[in-house]
């Protein structure tokens, strides 16, 4: 696993914000992949790593995930465990290193405006758990 | 209390483009079946990579340098996470904290006056999909998703808080979607979704900077729904303030049918967006040389096409104004009066900004798609202008013209209607009128000088409108004093 800090670029318009970036995801599956992306972006100002019950609930939630008391518990503490490791990064001196969001030195890499063929109808829904006639079909979520 | 209403726009515009955003499907979906022009990248699918569509960059920076904007020297995506089945990954790619340009602004006018409006950045992210919201019969609410949509590039244009009425707010719209027609990047049609917007609007007490609470109105899908909505509510506000109430940090939707608008069910935690560097998209440095390679290229905007008008064709800026509203309106004018004497402009632009705007509005019809060309709307004006026919034939004429796709000539021809200018058989005419309305006559007579205009109408109606009406109106000053 590859792990960055990154101070986010000052902006003009906005103010600068401090987040830490996962370079490349850990192979992990279930709701722990589902989980990490969430980490990517830091909130916890907190000076100890721990995270607490409700900020792993809040995570859960914004992953729309429904954890059991047994999977709060070990989220709790492998999703710290997590962080923890951020806080050796954060020991690394990098007053020297250029802020970056890539791993890669790559810029200004685009497309013509051409078209090409899509999918086959058959194919965009195919991995659809429900559809209904030519539309995916979901649960209604209210705005 | 006096308060002062405090309104900014945020617009998003669909960028026509051929290709979407971050792919290769099309973006002509609109009378596509659903979910026919996606890709595995528009879905959203595990693995795949998003490549930024340099024709949208392009738009965008001319939009940006459209508005008056500081083009960034850096720019990047970042994504934008939030849990709705409208966005197939999950996030929306967007810009947050590099936008390809910002400060700028517009004018408008207002009041008569000249009025500058900040923009306070222009970005560029995706569209999302549609969804249809539907009830089974066993009552389980429940949503269809057409993904044709998602992917599109869409440009977002954020106000400044600057405006400070809805006819302000209107007048900003109008002149936002006139400069992104006129530069091409976008139909900027509101009814067809390819343009929108949603307003903050907040009031405060005069000469204060404390700003009551801040309501973002959204599910405007006109311009007349936009200008509704922010009246209706300033009212509501301002009607809270005088009662004591307090008001509410809300986002509020516009019910078109009941022309009100109502408190929005708040998403839970819906501003943690969680931004974060679009990880699989590089940045792009924007080199000066090609921005300002771009600037040199861009069309002629509103204002300086409503200048040259007024300069070259010595029209009133009034009419300038109108005829330059619309790029479409603006290029069959000149379409008409290609080889045509400067002389002829005003009467040209009378007709289309009159009766044949009327015609085009009446029947929902497009200018380019109507069956009056510029050549033959320009040879009805000649015609008009000549005396060949009268000011009110010429509009059945035109209209006849409108349906029917037939030349001026033609129909005038068919019908009969060229002009009487020929003095004898007018004087016919008014004799007749002056024998059969001897009321009338007597007022004229006894002073009242208006029942000329009943008499001349007479005549008018008797020659079924050809009759020249200057010709009419002397004859039958003469004829009466005579009498």
């Amino acid at each position: 696993m590859t792990l960055v800090e990154v101070d986010y670029l000052p902006h003009p318009l906005k103010h600068p914000l401090k987040a830490v970036v996962l370079g490349t995801q850990a192979p992990v599956g279930g709701k722990e992949l589902a989980l990490l992306p969430i980490l990517r972006y830091g909130c916890y100002n907190d000076h100890t790593m721990k995270l607490s019950r409700e900020e792993v609930l809040h995570i859960a939630l914004l992953a729309r995930l429904g954890l059991t008391e047994a999977e709060l518990d070990r989220f709790m503490e492998q999703l710290s465990h997590i962080l923890e490791n951020f806080e050796v990064l954060q020991q690394v001196d990098t007053t020297d290193v250029p802020p970056t969001a890539q791993s890669i030195p790559l810029q200004n890499v685009t497309k013509d405006d051409e078209v090409a063929a899509s999918l086959p109808p058959g194919q965009i829904l195919a991995n659809a758990p429900r559809k209904e006639k030519e539309y995916f079909r979901v649960k209604a979520v209210l705005e | 209390m006096n308060y002062e209403t405090i309104i900014g726009l945020e617009v998003h515009a669909q960028l026509l483009t051929k290709s979407k955003m971050f792919c290769r499907c099309s973006t002509d979906y609109a009378s596509a079946p659903p979910n026919t022009h996606v890709c595995p990248v528009c879905l959203g699918m595990p693995g795949v990579l998003p490549t930024i569509n340099q024709q949208a960059v392009e738009f965008t920076v001319m939009t940006a340098l459209a508005l008056n904007c500081t083009i960034s020297d850096y720019t990047r995506f970042d994504r934008k996470n939030y849990p709705y089945p409208d966005l197939m990954k999950g996030y929306q790619i967007s810009q947050s904290y590099a936008p390809f340009g910002h400060h700028g602004w517009l004018t408008i006018e207002a009041n008569g006056e000249k009025k500058r409006v900040g923009i306070d950045n222009v970005h560029l992210e995706e569209d999302v999909a549609k969804l249809i919201h539907r009830t089974s019969p066993g009552g389980e609410s429940y949503s269809l998703v057409d993904v044709n949509r998602a992917g599109v590039p869409l440009m977002e244009i954020v106000g400044e808080p600057d405006l400070r009425s809805p006819e302000e707010a209107r007048q900003y719209l109008m002149k936002l979607r006139s400069i992104l027609q006129y530069l091409g990047v976008s139909t900027a049609n509101m009814e067809e979704g390819s343009f929108r917007c949603d307003a903050n609007i907040s009031i405060r007490p005069q000469d204060s900077t404390d700003l009551l609470a801040k309501v973002e109105v959204k599910n405007m899908n006109s311009f007349k729904a936009v200008y509704r909505a922010l009246e209706y509510e300033a009212e509501r506000q301002r009607k809270r303030a005088a009662e004591g109430k307090k008001l509410a940090q809300e986002t509020r939707g516009w019910v078109e049918e009941r022309g009100i608008t109502v408190a929005q069910r708040s998403k839970e935690y819906a501003h943690d967006y969680r931004y974060f560097p679009e990880p699989d998209l590089a940045p792009l440095v924007l080199n000066r040389e090609w921005v300002e390679a771009i600037r040199s290229k861009l069309p002629e905007l509103p204002e300086a096409r409503r200048d040259r008008f007024v300069a070259e064709y010595n029209l009133p800026l009034y009419d300038a104004n109108l005829l330059t509203s619309s790029i479409l309106m603006a290029d069959y004018f000149e379409a008409c009066m290609r080889g045509a004497p400067q002389k002829s402009a005003k009467p040209v632009a009378n007709w289309i900004i009159g009766e044949f705007s009327r015609l085009l509005n009446a029947t929902n019809t497009g200018i380019n798609d109507s069956k009056v060309g510029p050549v033959a709307l320009f040879d009805l004006v000649q015609l008009i202008h000549e005396g060949s026919i009268s000011s009110t034939s010429g509009k059945s004429v035109l209209e006849e013209m409108f349906h029917t796709g037939k030349s001026a000539d033609d129909i005038i021809k068919a019908q009969g209607l060229s002009q009487i200018s020929d003095t004898e058989a007018i004087e016919r005419e008014v004799m007749a009128v002056i024998r059969n309305n001897a009321q009338a006559v007597a007022d004229y007579k006894a002073g009242k000088k208006q029942s000329l205009k009943f008499l001349v109408g007479q005549v008018m109606r008797a020659t079924r409108g050809r009759a020249n009406p200057t010709v009419v109106n002397e004859l039958l000053e003469k004829k009466l004093e005579e009498g």
